[in-house]
Order: structure tokens, then C-alpha cells, then sequence
């Protein structure tokens, strides 16, 4: 039988061991450093911008109002090409000015809708909820009112009118790149934005705004 | 009340006044008198130097600061161009604007031949593309070279700078096109939101990284550039290896707002920050510098795909 003093000289050497593989055991993956309920939010969030890669499913009547809507964004696109080709690229605030007051001029008559046609709106709202419901979307809210002027300045002094200038010195809210990726491309000098939860199509380069879907997103609480 | 009670008193006191922060909460400190500069980079011949900022366009005192430390470590370590991580210019873009918030504080720099390259944050107009001194070429999203033949000792750097308020399809066509046909040794991207960020206000863009980090890793990117978190983080080696960072300090601070975090190797939030970067064969140096001049933070980082070095061997016992 072991005395008292070889058993008290074993503890500290099997206290050791134990130690180590209790380390060895709860090992970190390499390259990590996310904890693990950060690491499953990142998976989902990949699965879900997988998914939306992929394209969305469409019905014929969708596929028509959407190429309505392609059509009437082309056709602001040439009305872009042909103004700038006029007074040339917008190197400045007032260049740029000048460009949105004459797009502005050429479509007098513009008004909400003429792009975002009324058939192409329940198509829009349903491939931006698609996105931006539910618990896995949770980062692609968070995304949309970063920068969002409605978040980031009172309520209230952001008016949005189409052919009105996107609000100076406003910020632009990060469009979540699986919306991007739903949604109908756009030619380069159009660009999507949300304020709030109205979806804006902006000329990106006059700062114009071309047309407004309001209320398109969800929405977008965060808790 | 007992002499020792007094003086335990007075004692528990003081400890408590000691331990209070010299700055309100959400201040800035004054820039205390400048401390000593010390640069940790190897200055090699033939390397690639470059200077990183991020979310600077403020015009505030801070911006100036940090612009007057740039300039003065330029003068010792002359690098030859900066990246800038957006949010570029905040708010009002007029040409006084562009003066105040940029002309102005980097003017040193760029009467030394500086030249910055730029990407878009979320607060800057898109036409900041069109702006001369931000090199971008009028894209929103480009890529360009140093190093190579002008300078053998590195081999080439690609950078890719990127719009990541924006990431549609034809700029990830674009760059999946871009990376493939590089055969530089070295390839950086940079652009404003953080794939991995420690940062309580936004944090990693989860969405961003999942388009984003496939493409890194496919193609072998060493090292990515980020700000829009108003701090400074190194991020510990992610997949692929990939070395991220998010220098976002660059002229607005959010004190504190560093999580605890698994992801940081290294983080500061108490005060503005930019870094200088040397590339020198498969090394990359780096040097983080506070508003204050003090270093707070510096390393190497290997090239992706190379192996460190095997430390030398100690010669037998005779």
C-alpha cells in the first residue's frame, strides 16, 4: 500500500496531466477567434447569401412586370448617356449640380411609379423580404440601417421627391449585398438605396433620384 | 473618527482619484507634448511603403493631429502613397470642404509627392471618384501596382480597392477576374466595411464576408484593409491565413467601443490611429501609431503560402 507521502507527491504531477488534457480537449479551430454563436450566425448568413446567388424564384407574371421595369430603366439610362456625353463627366459638386438639373429637365414630368411600375411593386417587396425577414437576416438589417438617413438624421428632414437631389452630405445605407443580388440588375449610373424602408432608385453619378418604392423593406427591428 | 480610520480613508481616496480617466467619457484627450518617435520598420531597400487611414473626412482637430504625426514619421520613413479606407469626406462636399477635410491636413504629404488612393464609405458622395487627388480613376472600384521591377526587392503588390457599401455583381465579376489573372506575389485589398471587427457600433459584415472571404482565400489575398469601426484592430490570421485589419481611427474615435473578442491579436480604441505598412520580400512590416506618436502596435506578417523562416540552429557543443 502507498504511503501518505508518495500519494501526496503523485497529486500535483496528476493534476498537471489533467490539466493538459482538458487544454488539449477544448481546443479553438485555427484561424478562428469568433465564438461560437458568432461562427453559426456567420454560417447561416453564408447559406442565406448562397441562396440568394442563386437567383429567386419568379412567376411569368413577375418576370414581366420586371422586365417593364428593366425597359423604363434603360430607357433613363440613354437619357443619362446622352446628357453627360453634353455637359461631360461630373467632376464636381457643381458639375454634378448641373447634370441633375438637367435630367430633372428632361423628365418634368416624371413621377413616382413611372419606373417602379405598379405591377413590378409587389415583385420588389416580395424579393426584399425575402432577404431581410426572419432571424437569419438579422445582419442584413443591421447592414441596412447603417448609413441609413432616416437612422442617421431626424425624422423628418430627409424629404424624398423624385427628380429631387439625394440629401446632401447625407449618408448612403450599405444596400446588403444579398439584395443586390435579387434584385434586377441595374445599368452602372443607377443605383439602389434604401431610406428607411422606401427603396430609392438614385442616379448614382447625378445624385438624382429617379424613382421611389415606398415602404419596399420590412421591418427592420433589429431586437 | 481614529487616526487610522482617516487615513484609510485618505489612502482608499486617493487610489480612487488615481484610478479615474484624465477625459470625460466620450472625449478625446488633448495631445499631450509628443512622445518620443520610434519607428519599428527595417526601412530595406527596394520596399514598398505605404501609410493606411480610414474614416477621416472630419476636418476635426483630431484629423489634424494624426495628419502632423503622418508627417512627421514621413520625414523618417518616407512612404510613397496611402490608402484610404472611406468615408473619405463626411457630410458637405464643396470645394471647401474638400480643403478643410482633406487638402488641408495632408498638404505636407502631398507637397512631398504623396499620393492617395481612396475607396468609398458609406458617407462619401459616389463622385468622390472623380476626385484627382483620391486616384480612383472615376471607378468605384479599381486595382493598381506597386513594387515589381521599379522595386525587385518586393516583387510586385496588387492592391484591390474595393466598394463594399455596393458590392454588386459586376464589381465581384470584376474582381474574381482581376485576382485570377494577377501574378503579383502580393495581394491587398482594402475597403470600408470590415469583414472581422471587434467594433460594438457595426461589428464584421457578415454578408459582405461571406461574398467576399471565398474569393480571398481562392485566390490567395495575404492582407485586407478595413474602417468604418472608428478604432484600430489587428485581427488574428482568419481562413486562408488572411491577416485582417480595421484602422478606422483616422479622424473620429469611439472610445471604448473595442468588444472583448476572440478575434483580436491586438486592439486600440483610446485615441485616433493610422499605421505605416513596408513590404520587403514575403515580409510585411507594420506600425501602428496613436495620435500621440506612441506606437501601439507592430509585427510582421509572412507572405500567404510562405513559411516563416526556421530560427537558426544552435551550433553542437564542441
Amino acid at each position: 500500500m502507498d504511503d501518505h507521502a508518495s500519494i501526496a507527491r503523485r497529486r500535483p504531477a496528476r493534476l498537471l496531466i489533467g490539466l493538459s488534457v482538458l487544454c488539449l480537449a477544448v481546443t479553438v479551430p485555427a484561424g478562428s477567434g469568433e465564438g461560437p454563436a458568432e461562427r453559426k450566425e456567420a454560417v447561416r448568413v453564408a447559406k442565406k447569401v448562397e441562396k440568394a446567388d442563386k437567383g429567386a424564384r419568379q412567376t411569368e407574371e413577375e418576370r414581366e412586370a420586371l422586365r417593364r421595369f428593366q425597359e423604363g430603366v434603360a430607357e433613363y439610362a440613354e437619357l443619362h448617356a446622352r446628357l453627360v456625353a453634353r455637359l461631360g463627366t461630373p467632376e464636381s459638386v457643381a458639375a454634378q449640380k448641373a447634370l441633375a438639373h438637367a435630367l430633372a429637365a428632361s423628365r418634368a414630368k416624371a413621377r413616382p411609379g413611372d419606373i417602379f411600375r405598379p405591377e413590378s411593386e409587389p415583385v420588389f417587396r416580395r424579393l426584399i423580404a425575402e432577404q431581410l425577414e426572419g432571424p437569419d437576416a438579422l445582419d442584413a438589417r443591421r447592414t441596412l440601417l447603417e448609413g441609413n438617413p432616416r437612422d442617421e438624421r431626424p425624422l423628418g428632414s430627409v424629404v424624398l421627391r423624385v427628380n429631387g437631389e439625394y440629401p446632401i452630405g447625407a449618408p448612403r445605407s450599405t444596400v446588403p449585398p444579398s439584395v443586390l443580388l435579387t434584385l434586377p440588375p441595374l445599368p452602372a449610373c443607377l443605383h439602389y438605396r434604401f431610406v428607411g424602408r422606401e427603396l430609392v432608385l438614385v442616379d448614382s453619378v447625378a445624385g438624382l433620384i429617379v424613382d421611389l418604392l415606398p415602404a419596399a423593406a420590412p421591418d427592420l427591428s433589429v431586437s | 473618527m481614529k487616526r487610522a480610520t482617516i487615513g484609510r480613508l485618505l489612502v482608499v481616496s486617493g487610489l480612487f482619484l488615481c484610478s479615474l480617466p484624465t477625459a470625460l467619457p466620450g472625449t478625446v484627450p488633448p495631445a499631450r507634448s509628443p512622445v518620443t518617435r520610434t519607428l519599428t520598420l527595417p526601412r530595406s531597400d527596394g520596399s514598398v511603403r505605404f501609410a493606411v487611414i480610414g474614416d477621416t473626412g472630419t476636418g476635426a482637430r483630431e484629423q489634424y493631429d494624426l495628419a502632423q504625426q503622418m508627417a512627421a514619421f514621413h520625414a523618417d520613413f518616407p512612404f510613397a502613397f496611402v490608402i484610404m479606407l472611406g468615408d473619405n469626406i463626411i457630410g458637405a462636399d464643396e470645394p471647401a470642404d474638400m480643403r478643410a477635410k482633406f487638402e488641408t491636413p495632408y498638404k505636407p504629404l502631398l507637397d512631398a509627392g504623396v499620393v492617395f488612393h481612396a475607396v468609398l464609405g458609406n458617407h462619401d458622395n459616389p463622385n468622390q471618384r472623380f476626385y484627382r487627388l483620391f486616384n480612383m480613376g472615376g471607378e468605384r472600384y479599381y486595382a493598381f501596382s506597386e513594387g515589381g521591377t521599379a522595386q525587385p526587392a518586393t516583387g510586385g503588390v496588387r492592391f484591390f480597392a474595393l466598394d463594399s457599401d455596393y458590392l454588386d455583381k459586376p464589381q465581384l465579376d470584376w474582381l474574381e477576374k482581376e485576382l485570377s489573372s494577377s501574378s503579383s506575389p502580393w495581394m491587398i485589398s482594402f475597403f470600408h466595411h470590415p469583414l472581422y471587427s471587434s467594433g460594438r457600433t457595426h461589428g464584421s459584415a457578415l454578408e459582405s464576408r461571406a461574398i467576399l472571404e471565398p474569393l480571398f482565400v481562392k485566390y490567395k489575398v495575404s492582407v485586407v484593409f478595413s474602417g468604418h469601426d472608428h478604432v484600430y484592430e489587428r485581427i488574428k490570421p482568419q481562413k486562408g491565413g488572411i491577416v485582417y485589419w480595421v484602422s478606422g481611427a483616422g479622424g473620429r474615435l469611439r472610445k471604448g467601443d473595442l468588444g472583448a473578442s476572440e478575434l483580436t491579436a491586438r486592439g486600440f480604441d483610446a485615441d485616433c490611429s493610422f499605421m505605416m505598412v513596408e513590404i520587403t520580400g514575403d515580409d510585411l512590416y507594420y506600425q501602428a501609431v496613436s495620435r500621440t506618436g506612441e506606437t501601439v502596435d507592430s509585427g510582421v506578417v509572412r507572405r500567404h503560402g510562405v513559411p516563416s523562416p526556421s530560427p537558426p540552429s544552435t551550433p553542437a557543443a564542441q
